[in-house]
């Protein structure tokens, strides 16, 4: 069966279509071709023919003449429109007119890197002009990297090696930072957050480096589809950026289609699971052989499906080895034999976290199903994008979950169409980053008592470090005082350094995984059923002071999900309004969450079969927040009894954690929503909005200037909900939310906006 | 509302800096102290009094015991071949840092600097101390003249981290560096080759004690000095600082006997009894460097002082005899080892191996093949090694034997 002939098939299935609530075909698209630049150089030419280019493509043509005019620029095109030529060109064109030049390429992962410097080294072969390209990373062996220092034109690596292995060593890499032309930023909407705040960091010391040794590099970047690829490009580069963005690369027939599971609890208004409904569709695709990628929105999520889809395959006699999860976690050469079977074919389905979202070269699969929401709109095309072979008929199918993101993103399938997709953002003056990149860079040179490092507040900061002797100020200038390597106790994928390892003691204590410091009471407290590889391990110890998990093989019936409690304490208010019936703030915040029990809940029928204790520190962390307090005379209707007011608090919250996410471009779990009922900052009732990271990324800051929008938004989705007491897609489910919970909630809403 | 005061970026700071680990209680005295004079030296420059020199000369005899024979050193076979002809003195220039600390990097400042040079049968050794950061330069100007005499550089582990952190020193101050022609031998590679089984970590303290049988007292802990150099600088002294340079100065020392006890270890000279380990390094690096004179000197050596030479290194010396076609010696060895049940494998190669190729005894050669199968088939017997070595052994043998057999028109008589 062919894919045209499936979507037939598809089309006329009644318990498949009756649950399709918009069902979208987006016409294929003609490429548009334009002549070689006429600058380009002939040999450039000759090996572009002998790859079969005769043409560039319109955005590739543009980037060249951009970026050879001196100009930075950011690409902007979807998954497969030949991106990699865009700044290929360019450098190799530099290269080849003068020998000395030399170009950085940094990719958000080692993975990506690596398979991007095998196409790149494509044409460096045919080239035949001894350019030389390497890969720079943990792996590369000492004798390479010598070779990589002094004769590498071309340097391809990631952001943490550049951050720990190069510039504290620049010495070493004279000829690089003499000669560096171009920096190449590629799929930069992944530097967001956290990552994207420390990377604008890292370049702010690339760019002082470079200075030292008399080089000014221009930047090229690409990213996929987001609203403010410009913005975040020049906050990433500290650089006016140029946009390119005709994209001119053909694209295939591609069918879009909404699936939302059939309710089976009317009255607690509950769906039936995305899990169960996804196995459900890939049952129908399992025996075309058809090459399939399944997105699911947690690692947990990845390996329950796992488990199930192994176990459907089984039922239908074909080999379950077909199937593969794939998420963090996972080491990596386990990763490269999963990517290696995507590509030859050897696994048909693969269950992925958003960790395949990226340009990880898996070739082209025939059909995605993204089993949840993927958070964004820009996620959701890039994952969607994963399917489809060049310029055929593919296939996406989103599954709704419960979730009121998920609910609101298939009742409103326009939102997601005509919305322009969201923005990514970055905080690159977050305090506890800058003041890391700040040591890390006054180890790399000293600082003059002039030097500005992008912020305003360098010298104010330097002084403090000067004040609590980390450096010393002599003769105009900060030296590094430690004996410490600063870069080493940075990591730029958390704001917290340290990860806990996961030991096997079934097995020759070998480490299996890791997770970070924050999530590890979650994760890998003593008795958690800790999932890898669709495996179970029970965690028998974890040695919290020597960051090490010790768990064992299992056989469970159920998973553990770990229940929080979360304090807050406001430090300092930074902007604040009044308004009738409410008052807003936005400001900073100390966060302490507790782990304190946890549930185990049984596979398939997802029903609650123990709890246990968690016996775990408090973890503490400084944050910005965005808060509305309520005032007590709101509530002068008899109605509101203080649980009541309870319930209607907990039932925002719940809507607005997963409304929130999609006004600013965010993960539901990169933000936390707390209410209480009487706050102990204010003695009010209070909700808070507060970014999950050390220091906040700023999603916190954009949810103020959005808060009357997001509580409209709030206030529309509960009423419009059909349940009767509340559900999971509005105020959560009734059970938790209470009796009063939905009436209350909107009473509350209409109060307020 | 009940009012906040704001925060503003100090009391932030505040509060970063109890998230900090990092916590001193030690606050800033800039009280001056006539630190040059107590360090008994001087400054390099007194218009910028940062930089103090220290000079001092020691007559080689307290180096070594008799020094009119040293003017120069012979070092081939424990240079590994680096250095294969004799170095004169007076192109040394030996050299150790003390640093700010020990992972290297551009932030890591050397304000101790030590060079030790030979001058009119004396060592000269010239310390820098430097009072404050970005003070270095002082030290490469002043050393201009001595560096321009110089040309082989001589340290302990220097190769893989004093070198290299002067280099980053060079190109931070935007310095031609001066070392670039240098050949550079470092001691404790030769050390390693030398003493590795029998002194642990190879450190300078234990090459001292071991080989010297000298002991420093109070002598300072490595891991304190980049400490006690913050706390010079937060409080203009520290007792300290006078124990590291007393520290970098022994080290010096230490390396100027290392280069003349190796050179009379090399020249068959030395003056105390050359221990077994010794002995053994130096065969072992004589076949190494295919110096068959010397070898058999050892062996000689070894005989008389009932030196026992283990069979690894008897294997390794037939076949420096076999490289250099002494092909009854190794012949000998090789039946030796036959003889009294050693190495069986490898002798029977080797022995197939000559009497095929030198001598074209084909018969005598496949006799030796069947005995290393014979004695192949008992190892199984036994268990074999359990790894599957032998199996790829056997097989190449069992080829070997083939061949054999075609030249010598035998077969199938296995």
């Amino acid at each position: 069966m062919n894919l045209p002939q499936l979507i037939d098939f598809l089309q006329s299935k009644p318990d498949f279509t009756r649950n399709v609530t918009l069902w979208k075909t987006i016409p294929a698209k003609q490429p548009s071709y334009v002549d070689f630049p006429p600058e380009m150089t002939e040999k450039l030419r000759s090996v572009l023919v002998e790859k079969g280019i005769r043409q560039l493509y319109s955005h590739q043509a543009a980037a060249f003449s951009k970026i050879r005019k001196g100009q930075n620029v950011v690409v902007v095109t979807p998954t497969a429109s030949g991106k990699t030529l865009t700044y290929n060109l360019p450098v190799l064109e530099e290269i080849l007119k003068n020998r000395q030049s030399r170009a950085l390429y940094l990719f958000p992962t080692k993975a990506l890197a690596q398979d991007q410097v095998h196409e790149l080294q494509d044409i460096v072969t045919k080239l035949d002009e001894n350019i030389l390209s390497y890969t720079f990373d943990g792996d590369t062996p000492p004798d390479v990297r010598r070779t990589i220092r002094s004769a590498g034109h071309i340097v391809v690596t990631n952001p943490d090696m550049l951050h720990q292995g190069i510039l504290p060593h620049h010495t070493l890499w004279i000829k690089l930072f003499e000669n560096i032309k171009y920096v190449v930023l590629d799929e930069i909407h992944a530097y967001r957050g956290v990552f994207g705040s420390h990377l604008s960091n890292v370049i702010r010391r690339l760019k002082r480096i470079c200075r030292f040794y008399g080089s000014d590099p221009q930047f090229i970047c690409s990213s996929a589809t987001i609203a403010n690829p410009k913005e975040l490009a020049e906050k990433l580069t500290g650089e006016a950026v140029e946009i390119v963005d005709n994209n001119g690369s053909p694209s295939g027939e591609r069918h879009f289609i909404f699936y939302n599971p059939p309710v089976v609890n009317r009255e607690l208004g509950i769906r039936n699971s995305v899990l169960k409904e996804t196995r459900k569709i890939v049952r129908d695709f399992l025996p075309t052989g058809k090459q399939l990628i399944v997105f699911a929105s947690s690692r947990l999520n990845v390996e329950i499906l796992v488990t199930y889809l192994k176990e459907t395959a089984r039922q239908l006699k074909i080999h379950p080895d077909k199937i593969r999860g794939y998420r963090g976690g996972y080491l990596p050469q386990q990763r490269r034999e999963i990517e290696r079977g995507l590509r030859e074919g050897t696994i048909q389905v693969v269950v992925s976290t958003n960790a395949l979202e990226l340009g990880i070269d898996i070739g082209q699969l025939d059909i995605s199903i993204l089993a949840g929401y993927p958070g964004t709109i820009a996620s959701t095309w890039q994952q969607a994008g994963r399917a489809g072979r060049r310029q055929a008929t593919s296939l996406s199918i989103i599954v709704a979950r419960s979730a009121p993101i998920d609910q609101y993103i298939i009742e409103h399938p326009e939102y997601f169409f005509e919305k322009i997709p969201e923005s990514a953002n970055i905080d690159e003056d977050n305090l506890p980053i800058l003041m890391s990149h700040l040591k890390c860079a006054a180890f790399e040179l000293p600082f003059t008592t002039e030097e500005n490092f992008g912020t305003d507040a360098t010298q104010q900061l330097l002084q403090f470090l000067r004040d609590e002797h980390i450096l010393r100020e002599t003769d105009g200038k900060y030296y590094w005082m430690q004996e410490v390597y600063p870069a080493d106790e940075v990591s730029l994928r958390s704001a917290n350094p340290n990860n806990v390892v996961i030991v096997n003691q079934s097995d020759n204590n070998k480490i299996i995984g890791e997770v970070d410091l924050f999530t590890a009471p979650l994760l890998v407290h003593k008795d958690a059923i800790y999932l890898h590889e669709s495996r179970q391990y029970q965690v028998n110890e974890l040695d919290w002071e020597g960051k090490k998990a010790f768990v064992s093989e299992t056989d469970s019936d159920y998973y553990t999900d770990a229940i929080s409690k979360t304090e807050l304490k406001v430090l300092d208010i930074i902007q604040e309004e009044s308004r009738t019936l409410y008052s807003k703030y936005y400001g900073e915040v100390s966060v302490t969450t507790l782990a304190t029990a946890f549930k185990k809940v049984k596979f398939f029928t997802h029903e609650n079969v123990g709890m246990g204790r968690i016996y775990l520190p408090e973890m503490e962390m400084h944050s910005t927040a965005t808060w509305w307090e309520m005032p007590d005379q709101l509530f002068e209707d008899p109605y509101f009894q203080e649980s009541v007011i309870g319930e209607g608090l907990r039932g925002i919250a719940y809507t607005l954690q997963n409304l929130i996410p999609l006004y600013i471009m965010c993960d539901v779990r990169d933000i936390s929503v707390v209410p209480m009922v009487k706050s102990k900052f204010s003695n009010k009732s209070t909700i808070y909005v507060y970014d999950k990271y050390p220091g906040g990324v700023g999603l916190s800051k954009k949810v103020y200037g959005l808060d009357h929008l997001v509580m409209k938004a709030a206030r529309e989705h509960i009423s419009n909900c059909a349940c009767e007491n509340g559900c999971p897609t509005c105020i959560g489910p009734p059970l938790e939310a209470g009796l009063f919970g939905k009436s209350s909630a909107l009473k509350i809403l209409k109060l307020i906006v | 509302m009940p009012k906040t005061a704001t925060v503003n970026l100090q009391d932030k700071l505040k509060y970063y800096q109890s998230s900090d680990r990092w916590k001193n209680e030690l606050h800033s005295k800039s009280a001056k102290f006539p630190i040059a004079e107590h360090l008994n030296g001087r400054f390099v420059d007194e218009r910028f009094p940062f930089a103090v020199k220290i000079e001092k000369k020691f007559p080689l005899h307290f180096i070594i015991p008799e020094p009119d024979s040293a003017t120069e050193l012979s070092l081939p076979l424990i240079s590994n071949g680096e250095f294969p002809d004799s170095i004169a003195l007076n192109r040394l220039l030996l050299f150790d840092l003390e640093t700010t600390g020990l992972a290297g990097g551009a932030g890591t400042y050397p304000f101790v600097q030590g060079f030790g040079y030979f001058e009119d049968g004396q060592l000269h050794i010239i310390r820098y101390f430097l009072m404050d950061y970005g003070q270095d330069f002082q030290v490469y100007h002043d050393m201009q003249q001595v560096f321009s005499q110089k040309d082989v550089l001589v340290s302990y582990n220097g190769k893989s981290y004093d070198l290299p952190l002067l280099r980053n020193r060079f190109v931070l101050n935007r310095l031609e560096n001066p070392l670039t022609n240098f050949l550079h031998f470092d001691l404790l590679h030769s050390v390693r080759r030398i003493w590795k089984h029998t002194i642990p970590n190879c450190s300078l303290g234990r090459v001292e004690k071991d080989i010297f049988r000298f002991e420093r007292i109070g002598d300072i802990d490595g891991a304190e000095i980049p400490h006690a150099y913050f706390d010079f600088l937060k409080t203009g002294f520290s007792e300290k600082i006078e124990r590291i340079l007393e520290h970098n100065q022994l080290d010096i020392i230490t390396m100027a006997r290392l280069l003349f006890y190796l050179h009379e270890l090399e020249t068959g000279q030395a003056s105390a009894e050359v221990s077994e380990t010794e002995l053994l390094a130096l065969f072992r690096l004589t076949i190494k460097n295919d110096d068959l004179e010397r070898s058999r000197q050892l062996i000689e050596t070894c005989r008389i002082g009932n030196t026992e030479i283990p069979l690894s290194l008897w294997k390794d010396y037939s076949l420096l005899l076999r490289r250099r076609r002494y092909w009854e010696e190794a012949v000998a060895i090789w039946n030796g080892f036959l003889k009294s049940g050693k190495e069986i494998l490898f002798a029977s190669e080797e022995l197939a191996k000559y009497y095929e190729h030198r001598i074209g005894d084909c018969r005598l050669a496949a006799a030796y093949c069947e005995r290393a199968l014979k004695y192949l088939e008992i190892s199984d017997e036994l268990g074999g090694d359990g790894r599957g070595v032998l199996t790829e052994i056997r097989d190449a043998f069992l080829y070997r034997l083939k061949r054999l057999e075609r030249k010598t028109g035998l077969s199938g008589s296995r």
